[in-house]
């Protein structure tokens, strides 16, 4: 079991952080669920339930060895695909994608724990092979190895989780160490088949995501609605917010999706460029804690489990938030810790659980 | 550790350098957004969660001299719907279709696209309607304010007042003319609503109060334009011309027009109701926008010219052979075949001999009558405040050789409006003073308090008050000797000049006579032009100048002229006489009454009972004059409803209020069907309901 060290060893001001992060996530649900005016508060209790089952896992995921978990990694990728196929044979469609297997209450998201058991899985991989990466087979066997899940989730389709999985792999792999020419390589097969991909594998309502993410004014009513109102709703937010409950935007439904992909939308309406900034710099600290405790991981295989959870938290902080104020363009991607919605709470949790783990264990302990 | 795992950590520092970036990044955007353009996006998020519904305001009152109300604006209901608020569209269309007399389907169709907030289905919806949908609380259909004009006069003054549209904009006439004095501004009221335009419960709303427009009073007569429009109807129908017929009264001491019409003419309160290529044609106010060649009255033009440069004097004796040679061409007199021979100035214009004409412009030359032509303000508008006021065509002087000179002077050759033969006419007639037209004599708001008010404006002295003297009398000569002598009113000094004139198609003819009185001192100038008559006689003394004596001799009884007998006829001295109070009077009571008091009068309407009366009660007018009764209903008891079916609203409308049955119109075009039916008894007064429809005309 767990030792006293090992709990002195737990990074609280990371948990603390995150804590943080979810409570504000949870009154900004309360107030895209419009539980003043309704009385409601099921979907702000589900989520703090989904936190204390997240809770729970996380106290699960550190009370393990994160090694004796990569002792699984066979398994664990073997089960993260079966899922995955589960997903596209009995899975419920929601919002035009067919991402959540139903049980019972609830639905869950596979390609939210895809996430985490790939991070595992490639972290294994890369930890048991010699930086940089500089031959073909390698670098088949990586892309083999993060495409089965992408291709998968980029099907359901959902195009923003899928985006992930690349930028957990670029992440890692730039860790890891990749040969320039490989790089360069990389870039040149994404400007090829960049064409190909905008006009066979991009669907309809992704492309014009993408046209009017450079002009939103396209079609303010249709494809660049979302864009504009969040822009209308994080800008009236000034410096002191409008107050809670009282965003127009929020309250009147101009905002779209506001409790889960757009939920940062409303700390900016509501609690202005304050509230806004003190949960980007709370982001900066996760962000930042977890980069300490990869540097100080006692092996690679930990290390890797960093990096990439920190790839994966850094790609959707910046693409959620900056779709939110017009940097980025939109897609389907959560606020972690912020954002409704169980699957992602968890999975986010159990990434940090694992961090937190390759923390605790930094020491190599010498019997 | 392996050898590599140095230059791990330097790359995991940069991933912390990219982390700080990303991090400013985002920090700097919020700020941007939420600091630099925060208030703007601000003013969208109001913008947009706020529902503005516009108010309108009351459409200004437009009142004749007297207060007598010529267009007025009732409140009535805007029915709009909110799409996405509807919660069952089939049963709400099924409710409202027979209410504002839509069809099902097209409201099932409008309420039911969400791509729109808010969509109108029907704007002027009288109150009954309104009340009776506000009762049945449907949920998304919202009634705001509006305000539907009515005439209640109908055809009266149709051509002065204009009409107007759907959104209540002045279309035609004073209406638009002067449409941003009576417009008003709109209020609105702005209530919050959310992404959906769905209105917020219980939330509160905040009122702009809208500002009414200003009434304006005008200086028409409602009394004189009546008797203007009734002498016009008679003359139509007895000359039945092909291009119309149009009358002017003007008060020469100042340029106020007391009553101007025309026909053919129209209904304001339905000006779309006949076929769409006559609408036009039935708008077009003849006595400002239409030319003709004035004929013989323009020789009063070319006489006061003629005095006021001392080239002929009244008594000069002339010699009229039939014909003049001019330039080697001749030009008969109209009675060349039976020529005036030897007479003076003065019996040449009774004459109305084109011989003495042609002598007066030519001993003024070209320059000079040119000069008062246009003194007289011929080629230009008179400044009259009505839209589609033409200029007239006035031959450029260096294109007018001998022969064109000759011509104008008897009115061949130049073409005038009938606001400006009238105009320059007054001038003749009140001392030499070129007068501006005009219609309107204050603007008021509500409170009756006058905002601005409209003065007399003198154009310029074009004759001195001499030769107006001179002119009166000669032209009193015309009426009383002369060719105008079918104007001739026993007691009253009337002065005129008849006019006909040939088209350029030969066989049609333009019939005036322009006329004011008492020659002495002008009270009233009046001005009849009856464009291609369809008569035996086409000439302007035997068919425009009965006309004329008409209006001059109702109008000057009405305005209580005192007549002027000489010692002769002193046997018909007429005494003033106070008009009874008519009205609830049976009509049989009612004659006996004014026949006792020597006064004349005209019914209008079917039935027994007065219910209105011009000149009202307590009026002081002449033995003789004219009293018009217009009667409720039919016989005593009740009246059976007419069958309406097929008829304009116009025409209905006309039939309904001589049955003294009053009119509820409902749609455009041609009558369909109606409520109570045909053949139904009803109390005289009661409301028939009208459901009109046309294919030509779309529901707006």
């Amino acid at each position: 079991m767990i030792d006293k060290k090992l709990i002195k060893n737990i990074d609280f001001f990371l948990l603390l952080c995150i804590y943080l992060i979810s409570a504000i996530g949870i009154i900004a649900i309360s107030s895209a669920t419009h539980v003043q005016e309704t009385g409601s508060y099921s979907m702000v209790l589900r989520q703090v339930l989904w936190l204390a089952i997240a809770t729970i896992a996380f106290i699960v995921i550190i009370s393990i060895d994160y090694n004796f978990l990569g002792s699984y990694s066979t398994y664990i990728y073997i089960l993260n695909i079966a899922l995955l196929l589960l997903v596209m044979v009995i899975g419920h469609e929601s919002k035009g994608a067919q991402s959540w297997i139903p049980l019972g209450p609830f639905n869950l998201q596979p390609s939210e724990f895809a996430k985490v058991a790939i991070i595992i899985t490639l972290s294994k991989f890369l930890s048991e092979k010699e930086g940089p990466l500089n031959n073909l087979k390698d670098i088949f066997m990586v892309l083999l190895h993060v495409g089965a899940p992408f291709i998968l989730i980029f099907v359901q389709p959902d195009l923003g989780t899928a985006l992930v999985f690349v930028a957990i792999t670029i992440g890692m792999l730039f860790v890891f160490g990749i040969d320039f020419r490989w790089i360069l390589t990389g870039g040149i097969t994404a400007a090829v088949t960049m064409p190909f991909v905008w006009f066979f594998a991009l669907k309809e309502h992704q492309k014009n995501r993408i046209l009017t993410f450079l002009n939103p004014s396209l079609d303010p009513l249709g494809a660049g609605y979302h864009a504009i109102q969040s822009k209308i709703a994080v800008g009236s937010g000034m410096l002191t917010g409008r107050g809670l409950y009282n965003g127009t935007q929020t309250q009147l439904n101009f905002l779209p999706e506001s409790h889960t992909d757009f939920i940062f939308s409303v700390v900016g309406e509501e609690f202005g460029f304050i509230g806004a900034s003190i949960v980007v710099v709370l982001y900066l600290i996760v962000v930042y804690r977890i980069i300490r405790i990869a540097m100080n991981a006692k092996d690679e295989f930990g290390m890797y489990i960093c990096i990439g959870v920190v790839s994966m938290f850094l790609f959707q902080i910046f693409e959620n938030i900056g779709m939110t104020i017009g940097l980025m363009p939109i897609t389907g991607i959560t606020l972690p810790f912020m954002s409704y919605g169980g699957s992602s709470l968890l999975a986010n949790m159990m990434a940090v659980g694992l961090v937190v783990s390759v923390g605790m264990r930094r020491q190599k302990i010498n019997f | 550790m392996p050898p590599s795992y140095s230059g791990i950590k330097k790359r995991i520092f940069i991933f912390l350098v990219t982390l700080m970036f990303l991090g400013l990044g985002l920090i700097v955007r919020l700020a941007w957004i939420q600091l630099i353009q925060g208030d703007e996006l601000k003013q969208k998020a109001l913008e947009q969660s706020t529902l503005d519904i516009l108010v309108t305001p009351n459409r200004g009152t437009i009142f004749d001299r007297n207060g007598e109300e010529l267009a007025v604006s009732a409140s009535a209901g805007m029915v709009t719907a909110i799409p996405r608020s509807i919660k069952d569209p089939e049963k709400t269309a099924k409710e409202l279709a027979p209410l504002l007399n839509m069809k099902e389907e097209d409201i099932l169709k409008k309420i039911n696209n969400k791509n729109y907030q808010e969509v109108l289905l029907k704007r002027k919806v009288p109150n009954d309607i309104v009340f009776e949908i506000r009762k049945r609380n449907l949920k998304g259909i919202e009634i705001s304010n509006d305000t539907k004009r009515y005439y209640p006069n109908n055809n009266l003054a149709s051509h002065i007042l204009g009409f107007t549209g759907t959104d209540n904009q002045g279309l035609d006439g004073l209406e638009a003319m002067y449409d941003s004095i009576l417009t008003g501004i709109p209020g609105r009221i702005s209530t919050p609503k959310d992404a959906g335009g769905r209105k917020i419960d219980d939330s509160t709303s905040e009122y702009y109060k809208p500002e009414d427009g200003y009434n304006i009073v005008l200086t028409i007569d409602k009394v004189i334009q009546h008797y203007v429009e009734k002498a016009l109807d008679q003359a139509y129908a007895e000359t039945k011309p092909s291009k119309g017929i149009s009358a002017i009264v003007m008060d020469p001491r100042s340029g106020e027009i007391l009553a101007m019409a025309n026909r053919p003419d129209y209904n304001p309160n339905d000006p779309f109701a006949g076929p769409k290529d006559e609408w036009y044609n039935l708008w077009r106010n003849y006595a400002v926008s239409n030319v003709y060649e004035p004929g013989s009255v323009f020789k009063s033009i070319t006489a006061a010219a003629g005095l006021e440069e001392g080239v002929v004097t009244p008594e000069e004796e002339f010699y009229d052979p039939g014909y003049i040679m001019v330039a080697g061409q001749r030009i008969n007199c109209w009675r060349y075949y039976n020529p005036h021979g030897h007479e003076t100035f003065k019996e040449g214009v009774q004459n109305s001999c084109n011989v003495v004409f042609v002598n007066v412009a030519q001993r003024l030359g070209k320059d000079k009558f040119y000069k008062y032509i246009n003194a007289f303000g011929f080629g230009q508008k008179t400044g009259i405040r009505l839209p589609g006021e033409s200029t007239g065509i006035v031959n450029p002087l260096e294109k007018v050789g001998p022969v064109e000179l000759a011509t104008i002077s008897f009115g061949q050759g130049i073409s005038v409006t009938p606001i400006q033969m009238i105009t320059a006419f007054s001038a003749i007639a009140n001392g030499g003073k070129l007068l501006q037209p005009y219609l309107v004599k204050m603007v008021t708001d509500d409170d009756g308090d006058i905002i601005k008010e409209y003065e007399p404006v003198l154009v310029r002295q074009v004759i001195s008050e001499e030769t107006s003297k001179e002119m009166r009398d000669i032209l009193e000569g015309v009426v009383a000797n002369g060719t105008g002598h079918s104007a001739y009113i026993d007691g009253y000094r009337v002065a005129g000049k008849t006019g006909t004139s040939e088209k350029y198609q030969p066989g049609k003819y333009i019939a005036s006579f322009a006329a004011f009185a008492p020659a002495n001192d002008p009270r009233i100038a009046v001005l009849v032009v009856i464009d291609e008559p369809n008569t035996f006689s086409h000439m302007g003394g035997a068919i425009a100048a009965p006309v004329v004596k008409n209006i001059i001799s109702d109008t000057l009884r009405y305005l209580n002229v005192e007549p002027q007998y000489t010692e002769t006829d002193s046997e018909y001295v007429q005494k003033d006489v106070s008009v009874p109070d008519l009205i609830g009077k049976n009509i049989s009571d009612a004659a006996k009454l004014l026949d006792g008091l020597k006064l004349q009068y005209n019914v209008e309407g079917i039935g027994s009972k007065i219910i209105d009366q011009i000149p009202k009660q307590g009026e002081k007018i002449k033995e003789g004059s004219m009293v018009i009764l217009y009667l409720d209903g039919k016989g005593v008891g009740k009246v059976k409803v007419p069958d309406l079916k097929g008829k304009t609203i116009r025409e209905a409308s006309d039939i309904l209020s001589s049955y003294g049955l009053k009119i509820n119109i409902k749609g455009d075009g041609f009558c369909i069907s109606q409520d109570p039916a045909a053949g139904t008894e009803v109390e005289p007064g009661s409301i028939i309901t009208l459901q009109f429809k046309s294919n030509d005309i779309p529901e707006d």
